[in-house]
């Protein structure tokens, strides 16, 4: 062949191009397929895998005297699921049939499940479906085997406006924990607790999460059913909170004419808070339907028990009486007259009753709440032993329960006075005897000092969950009783305290809390606020054969007397010791079979 | 002389390599189309044209490849008036007329023009050998390509047009061009790509008209009295370069200086013309190969779920007829321009490199054929067709692989689809046939 030969030099370097091309490809598709492998493996089975996910329900909440206080309120909605060769007579006989029974729109009904058969996608063909529908509903499947019923559920609290700062609410997951909970595989239309309760036991309560597993196409269309995954209920959580105790300390601060109050009463022998009522408190089923956050703050959370501060006032003498019999300078017939007011040489201090108590031993000094009276055991046993005291019974510590923003008391003392640098009067010291000046203590604290007088020196840690219980009834968590610190007082001390305490209730200022065949012990109080009203007091514990004491603490904001307080004490003893008060308002549901229309 | 065992009379090698890439190609044609309502019918027709193409290349085979230099014109010019025919009587399927619509099969005659015209150009070299050594045998040479991309360009069929450049380039570097021809037209195609490459860069992020550059470039991509401007000041500015460089070497010639005004002239001219050719969906395909996160449910969703598809499948695969992706139609395309996803997907790592082994083999064996063949002619021939492979290969599976956009552009022998199938190995009968001829003397 004659003119040009071949440069096989040039078709070399081409093909050194394609091998380095070659070389490149291959990195590349290892890259893809080995070692990222399993992330296109993810997104490949998200594409195929449509779940219609059933949400497993929520644990109960459950009081000590089996009352469910939150639950679950099933709603129920039938799916269609297409298949193939289905006419559109089948489809009008069977949307006829659906309409008849379950009283529904035809016409709705044909619509939805021509769409769905049209796009072979299941779809829900009707919501909210009542209960007594439900019952129809299978005669229904029996004709028509593409309807599947589904439950859904949603949080119900049967009392509404009840024990709310302990129980909680439940809703959306919020925009700043969709993180969290994603990372916790939830679904996202999960309802999760907000507050109370409901937060602080999430993990137990939310149920296991089931559903229908489909592989679907592109369009989205069926092709068929992988599996089947059976959701289960949560943990159910119960309460040592006594239903009875609970709603006789809410009616009876719903029907004072005051605005906030709390009462909180406990079992003085282990820490169990019997009662937590918080005045005003808020529907828990507001939040369950309403997701507006605005809404939020328009309601007072505020957890009068565990964040307010108030001057003890005369409940304060209690620690003054304590700490004057174990000072030894005073006894039982320790007596002081009382002109109707002291005079501490460069002023005059008055006692609350101007025409003066005259002549009072401590049982009556006690009892009448008499100031004179503990302006001199104040100056005979001095600040320091008062102050002692106060730290003994814990007024500047916080107690423990497990609550959100708790905070601790104040001691008003010359201790504390010196370490800010201050002079300490006598003035201070009288102040200080009658609970008034500095000195704030929450109404849990002295809710304390009640129990552990009550049950002669041991500060319990309360709380409110009793256990937590499985759904197939095998006990997850049991808090037991924890004795924080205890308090020793001679046994004089203790019979001279209930003398007086009891005698308040007998024939002094508490004679409101006084419930025949109970032994109650209390004293009021009412706080000087400068800026209306006085704060009522009202401190107690109570004892009868056979049952454990109880201590009660109730504060009234701007409550004017303690007298006033006195009354919400005495509903609680009432309704914990006598069984038969409040019985006819109170439908006992036991544990398994709550169903709610 | 040659040893008798060495006059093989046909070569296995690349025979089987074909085979195998067909085989594979067929599995994975008849999983991928088992939800489709016209699976049987594909099938029927991916067998049947298997079987033509055969015979086909059973035909070319005995055929002597010489008969094609003598009559190259005659088959170019035939093909040629196909393409033109099928302007007029052709269908259109997804916005290219490109298909005759014959009773029982449609046809593509793009597919054998192809052919026809690396036959006629390695014809052209064979008997003019230096004529890629100056520009008027280049500009011949290019003359004869220009009826085939118009008529491409009429359908408009631009992977066609793509997968047409590399047979060329292979054919010009190995028939000796100088390589400078090459350096200017790939400026010159850097010109051209820069106007629409400015549109893509604006669409996809509006912000960066704020550089003054893309600015600048943006309010010529369309001819205005600014375009003007420009040509001009690109003109003053040379010729400014041109007297300073005078100065100081007074040997360096204008003529460097005048065409390289001439290129940046033509490839603005040629880039605003492509601009305003491009359509949207191009635009779309391109913008997603640079971001295929943009739009995931759009335009960057064919890319998105073949990459899927392919990675899913990991070592060893979902297994066959299992691959979700494709079965359940995730992956578009599936049994033609995507095939190699399904491939990965359902027979994993391993299913594509046995296709990127079967391919290589057969394209280095090309080059042996090549070097083996008696004339000048059977080499540039098979040389154009081992660019066309190469291109097939580069193109295809780059755009799964991310290294390329989307262009509607096969797997030779793998892909669903007939015309191109017969057309393959209608080339491979035509190398077997240089192969065979190897030793005779012309």
């Amino acid at each position: 062949m004659p003119g040009y030969e071949k440069r096989t030099e040039l078709i070399d370097l081409i093909y050194r191009v394609f091998y380095i091309i070659l070389i490149l490809f291959v990195i590349k598709l290892i890259s893809i397929q080995i070692v990222n492998h399993s992330y296109y493996l993810t997104l490949s089975e998200k594409n195929r895998i449509r779940t219609i996910s059933k949400l497993g329900p929520r644990g109960n909440i459950i009081t000590s005297d089996n009352v469910a206080v939150a639950v679950n309120k099933p709603s129920y909605s039938i799916m269609y699921f297409p298949r193939e060769n289905i006419t559109d007579k089948y489809i009008d006989d069977m949307s006829l049939r659906i309409s008849k029974v379950l009283s529904v729109s035809y016409d709705d009904i044909k619509r939805s499940i021509s769409v769905s058969q049209k796009t072979s996608k299941p779809s829900k063909i009707i919501n909210n479906l009542s209960i007594k529908s439900t019952m129809f509903f299978y005669e229904l499947k029996n004709i028509f085997p593409e309807l599947e019923i589904i439950e859904e559920n949603a949080r119900y609290y049967p009392y509404g406006n009840f024990l709310s700062h302990i129980i909680g609410y439940t809703g959306k997951i919020g925009e700043n924990e969709i993180k969290y909970y994603i990372s916790k595989n939830y679904s996202l239309d999960s309802l999760v607790g907000k507050t109370g309760v409901e937060k602080k036991y999430e993990s137990n309560l939310k149920g296991g999460d089931g559903g229908l597993f489909m592989e679907v196409d592109n369009r989205g269309r069926l092709v068929n059913i992988i599996g089947f995954k059976q959701w289960h209920k949560g943990d159910d959580v119960m309460l040592t909170i006594n239903y009875k105790v609970q709603k006789a300390m809410e009616d009876s601060l719903s029907k004072l004419p005051y605005k906030r109050g709390a009462a909180v009463c406990m079992d003085a022998t282990n820490g169990k808070i019997l009662g937590y009522a918080v005045k005003p408190g808020f529907d828990l089923n507001y939040f369950s339907s309403y997701r507006d956050d605005k809404k939020y703050e328009e309601i007072d959370e505020f957890n009068i028990p565990i964040s307010g501060l108030y001057p003890p006032a005369s409940t304060f003498k209690i620690i003054m009486t304590a700490a004057g019999l174990e000072s030894g300078k005073i006894s039982e017939s320790t007596q002081f007259y009382c002109p109707g007011y002291y005079d501490a040489g460069n002023r005059v201090f008055k006692c609350w009753e101007k025409k003066g108590h005259k002549m009072l031993d401590l049982i009556g000094g006690l009892a009448k709440s008499c100031d004179v009276y503990y302006y001199n055991v104040g100056n005979l046993i001095g600040p320091y032993e008062i102050e002692n005291m106060a730290r003994k019974f814990r007024l500047n510590e916080k107690t423990g329960i497990d609550l959100p923003y708790e905070k601790e008391g104040k001691i008003f003392g010359p201790r504390a006075r010196m370490s800010g640098k201050g002079y300490w009067f006598i003035g201070d010291t009288l102040n200080m005897s009658i609970g008034q000046g500095e000195t704030l203590v929450t109404p849990m604290e002295m809710l304390m000092v009640m129990s552990s007088i009550a049950n002669k020196g041991k500060f319990y840690k309360p709380y409110y969950v009793d256990s937590i219980v499985s759904s197939d009834d095998k006990v997850i968590l049991r808090n037991e009783p924890q004795v924080v610190s205890e308090i020793s007082l001679k046994d004089e001390t203790y019979a001279t305290l209930y003398k007086a305490l009891r005698s308040v209730i007998t024939d002094g200022t508490g004679k409101l809390a006084d419930v025949p065949g109970v032994d109650v012990y209390g004293k009021t109080g009412t706080a000087q606020n400068p800026h209306g009203k006085d704060h009522a007091w009202f401190i107690a514990f109570a004892q009868k054969d056979g049952k454990n004491p109880i201590a009660i603490s109730v504060l009234i904001e701007h409550g004017e007397h303690g007298s006033t307080a006195a009354v919400v004490a005495r509903d609680a003893i009432k309704s914990y010791f006598l069984n038969d008060d409040h019985s006819d308002e109170i439908k006992l549901n036991t544990k398994k079979d709550i169903i709610i229309e | 002389m040659i040893s008798i065992d060495k006059k093989r009379k046909f070569d296995w090698t690349l025979f089987l390599s074909v085979i195998s890439l067909v085989l594979l190609g067929t599995l994975a044609i008849m999983s991928s189309t088992i939800m489709l309502d016209f699976r049987e019918r594909v099938i029927r027709t991916h067998i049947i044209a298997v079987f033509i193409g055969i015979f086909a290349m059973l035909f070319m085979w005995v055929f002597d490849y010489n008969m094609l230099d003598e009559h190259s014109n005659k088959i170019y010019v035939f093909f040629l008036f196909l393409l033109l025919l099928v302007l007029f009587l052709g269908v259109a399927d997804k916005g290219s007329k490109s298909w005759f619509r014959l009773p029982f099969f449609s046809l593509q005659p793009s597919e054998f023009a192809r052919i026809s015209l690396i036959i006629v150009l390695s014809s052209y070299l064979s008997k003019y050998p230096h004529s890629l050594n100056d520009p008027a045998g280049i500009i011949k040479f290019f003359l004869i390509t220009l009826p085939f991309f118009i008529l491409m360009a009429k359908q408009p069929d631009f992977s066609g047009i793509l997968i047409t450049c590399f047979p060329l380039l292979v054919i010009c570097i190995v028939g000796g061009i100088n390589l400078n021809y090459i350096y200017i037209f790939i400026f010159y195609l850097i010109i051209v790509l820069l106007i629409p490459a400015v549109g893509v860069i604006v669409n996809l992020n509006p912000d960066s008209l704020n550089s003054s550059i893309v600015y600048f470039l943006y309010t010529i991509s369309y001819f205005n009295i600014n375009s003007i401007i420009f040509i001009l000041l690109t003109g003053i500015i040379l010729f400014l370069i041109w007297m300073l460089v005078n100065k100081l070497n007074p040997l360096i010639n204008i003529s460097y200086f005048v065409i390289f005004f001439s290129i940046i002239f033509a490839g603005y001219l040629s880039g605003i013309f492509i601009k305003s050719q491009i359509k949207d969906y191009q635009y779309k395909r391109i913008e997603s190969f640079i971001y295929p996160d943009k739009d995931p449910k759009g335009s960057g969703y064919n890319i998105i779920q073949a990459r899927v598809a392919l990675g899913s499948g990991g070592i060893r695969g979902k297994g066959l007829f299992s691959g979700t992706q494709s079965r359940l139609g995730f992956v578009p395309e599936r049994h033609t321009d995507f095939i190699l996803s399904v491939i990965g997907e359902e027979m994993g790592i391993i299913g594509v490199l046995i296709i990127i082994a079967a391919y290589t083999t057969l394209i280095n064996r090309i080059k042996k054929i090549a070097v083996m063949s008696r004339d000048i002619f059977g080499y540039y021939m098979s040389c154009g067709f081992a660019g066309l492979f190469m291109g097939y290969f580069f193109i295809n599976i780059g755009m799964i692989l991310g290294f390329f956009p989307v262009a509607g552009v096969p797997l030779a022998f793998v892909s669903y689809g007939g015309s191109n199938i017969v057309a393959s190995f209608i080339i491979i009968g035509i190398l077997e046939s240089i192969y065979t001829r190897r030793l005779m003397i012309a």
